[in-house]
């Protein structure tokens, strides 16, 4: 009897306690737990033509033949897949990456848990699909407080370039990519093909290199011209740059 | 049960009492007594926002309520979200054409009320905000309102025990970040329900509508009710109504969508509270009621974008007129503006 009380006691005691659950917030990270997975480490790596990009104090050519110094390269990409033979896909969940050149920390992201086997292309949305620009507070890459969010006209800024230029009038080069809905999107989807099978096995991590030429914004399929394009003035302009920049990235090398 | 055993039973029960006492900073008992809850008024549309992804607690109410009348979420610790969303005036900015930010800063745009957000889909005057929760964000960065970063915000606030301990009760933790503040502002906002006024009685059979505002609801039906559109007294579209651009010149919706077909078009504003919240119009340039109506009859400011409704302004003879006035005074919430959940806390 006397043990009785007590488990019941006890379990007053257990009972009496219990918090009330706290509602999640969505994005939260989601800590591994212990078991061996399937990792690819994947890296950004920003260039301008054959050379390294260097924020600041660099003066880079464009294919116009235009001088350019870049100081802000920035741009999300989202909703990573990679492809294997067969049809086989691994889909990235919650996948959304800013990379910001003066972030190094950015650079590099890990995909935890990938599905273990061979992969041959990645594609990948530049920019942050529309659903998450209509979703309210978001956390993460995804928080508005990053410089890439517009607080005026919902939005996110999909990829941000800034620099300084003798050939514009104001001097400077100022490029926000932005809008997310019908014809005038700038959202791009890209599948990149591996150089080399991708291997993903489990209790590894594998890589993937990818490069990004900034100077691809400046051509292909339209050759800009600072003098005229210090600015992206128009919704038209915005096309064609997202047209121009949707052929920078590459995969260089995968181990 | 011999006594021994009741002493068992009374030590467990005592423990089972002091286990969980309760942090002398959270205030219980105010939590327990206040109803901070949300429920669609009879016979209303769904709302947009609903709280699905957003619990609302009392905890995070109050939370958004603090951080809404905190002047440290702008640059120089002077202007909070209060400053020009006042209870007293409906959360409008009482007699106020425009408001004042930071360093005395003028604005361009009259300062809307905030009530029955949660029917929004759009936010400001010309629409550009999409969401409950990214409301915020604009008119704390916005260089002539708080002019103030979101790290900073988080920075400010974050060496504030108090805040620690209310983002804990909130959201379990004491983490400070931008989602949480603005989730737990929209909580607040978004309880801001106003469905109380006479008329809502009126329509629930709990009151009797005089013989003039029996008539100034005709009137209103006949004259005004396509745009605002019952029971929220707005269609939420964004139309041309006639006013004069001012020096600002400003583009209204078409800021937002680059479309020519939108230029000076606002978003139609509620006609509730309208007691508590004039002046009137997207720029405050109107004072009072009755020249609303006469900017309707006479004023109307012919262009490619007017609104097709009001081509001809809207007539209404001296009558009607004040038949009309009568039944807008019906849409006045008192219950809401004196609502002390709604006010800075003591």
């Amino acid at each position: 009897m006397k043990r009785n009380i007590y488990i019941v006691g006890l379990m007053m005691l257990a009972v009496a306690c219990v918090k009330k659950p706290v509602p999640e917030t969505p994005g939260n990270i989601v800590v591994p737990d212990n078991k061996p997975t399937a990792n690819l480490e994947v890296t950004l790596d920003n260039r301008a033509g054959a050379e390294d990009l260097l924020l600041g104090n660099k003066w880079y050519i464009t294919p116009n033949g235009d001088s350019i110094q870049i100081d802000i390269y920035a741009y999300y990409i989202s909703n990573i897949v990679l492809n294997g033979p067969g049809g086989k896909k691994y889909i990235e969940p919650e996948s959304y990456h800013l990379v910001d050149e003066a972030k190094p920390g950015t650079h590099k992201f890990i995909i935890n848990d990938v599905t273990p086997g061979t992969y041959t292309s990645i594609t990948f949305l530049i920019g942050v699909d529309s659903a998450r620009n209509v979703s309210g507070a978001q956390t993460g890459d995804l928080a508005p407080d990053h410089g890439m969010f517009w607080d005026w006209n919902t939005g996110y800024i999909m990829a941000k370039l800034e620099g300084v230029s003798p050939q514009s009038e104001i001097e400077q080069v100022l490029y926000h990519m932005g809008g997310f809905s019908g014809e005038w999107s700038v959202l791009r989807t890209v599948t990149l093909n591996l150089p080399s099978q991708l291997e993903v096995a489990v209790g590894k991590t594998s890589h993937m290199h990818i490069e990004n030429d900034v100077m691809e914004w400046f051509q292909n399929p339209v050759k800009v011209d600072l003098k005229k394009n210090y600015l992206l003035n128009d919704k038209y302009d915005v096309k064609m740059m997202a047209d121009n920049y949707t052929d920078m990235f590459t995969v260089d090398h995968v181990e | 049960m011999n006594a021994d055993k009741k002493y068992v039973l009374l030590l467990v029960m005592a423990l089972v009492f002091t286990a969980c006492k309760p942090d002398p900073s959270f205030n219980v008992q105010a939590v327990q007594e206040e109803n901070i809850s949300f429920a669609v008024p009879e016979g209303w549309p769904a709302p947009a926002y609903n709280f699905e992804n957003n619990t609302l607690t009392n905890a995070g109410f109050y939370l958004g309520r603090k951080l809404f009348y905190d002047p440290r979420l702008s640059r120089d610790n002077s202007t909070s979200c209060g400053s020009c969303h006042q209870a007293f005036a409906a959360f409008a900015h009482a007699e106020h054409d425009l408001s004042h930010g930071v360093d005395g800063l003028l604005g361009n745009r009259n300062s809307p009320p905030i009530f029955n957000m949660n029917w929004h889909t759009s936010f400001f005057w010309d629409g550009g905000v999409n969401h409950l929760e990214s409301q915020p964000i604009a008119p704390i960065q916005n260089p002539v309102e708080m002019d103030e970063t979101l790290p900073n915000v988080i920075a400010k606030i974050s060496t504030d025990e108090k805040y620690r301990q209310m983002f804990k009760d909130a959201w379990g933790d004491e983490t400070i970040n931008s989602q949480r503040i603005f989730k737990s502002i929209s909580q607040f906002m978004g309880a801001m329900v106003s469905a109380n006024a006479k008329y809502d009685q009126y329509t629930r059979g709990n009151a009797v509508l005089t013989q003039d505002e029996q008539n100034g609801l005709t009137v209103f039906n006949n004259n005004c009710a396509t745009c605002h559109k019952a029971p929220l007294f707005t269609d939420f579209s964004y139309r041309n109504n006639g006013l004069k651009p001012s020096i600002f010149n400003d583009s209204g919706r078409a800021h937002i969508t680059q479309e020519p077909q939108d230029m000076y078009k606002f978003k139609v504003p509620s006609l509730r509270n309208l007691k508590y919240t004039a002046p009137y119009m997207h720029d405050g340039r109107i004072k009072t009621l009755e020249q609303v109506l006469d900017h309707y009859a006479t004023g109307i400011h012919q262009s490619a974008t007017l609104d097709a409704q009001l081509q001809n302004g809207i007539q209404l003879s001296t009558q009607q007129r004040s038949d009309l006035l009568a039944f807008l005074n019906t849409l006045n919430d008192e219950s809401f503006v004196k609502d002390k959940r709604f006010h800075e806390a003591q």
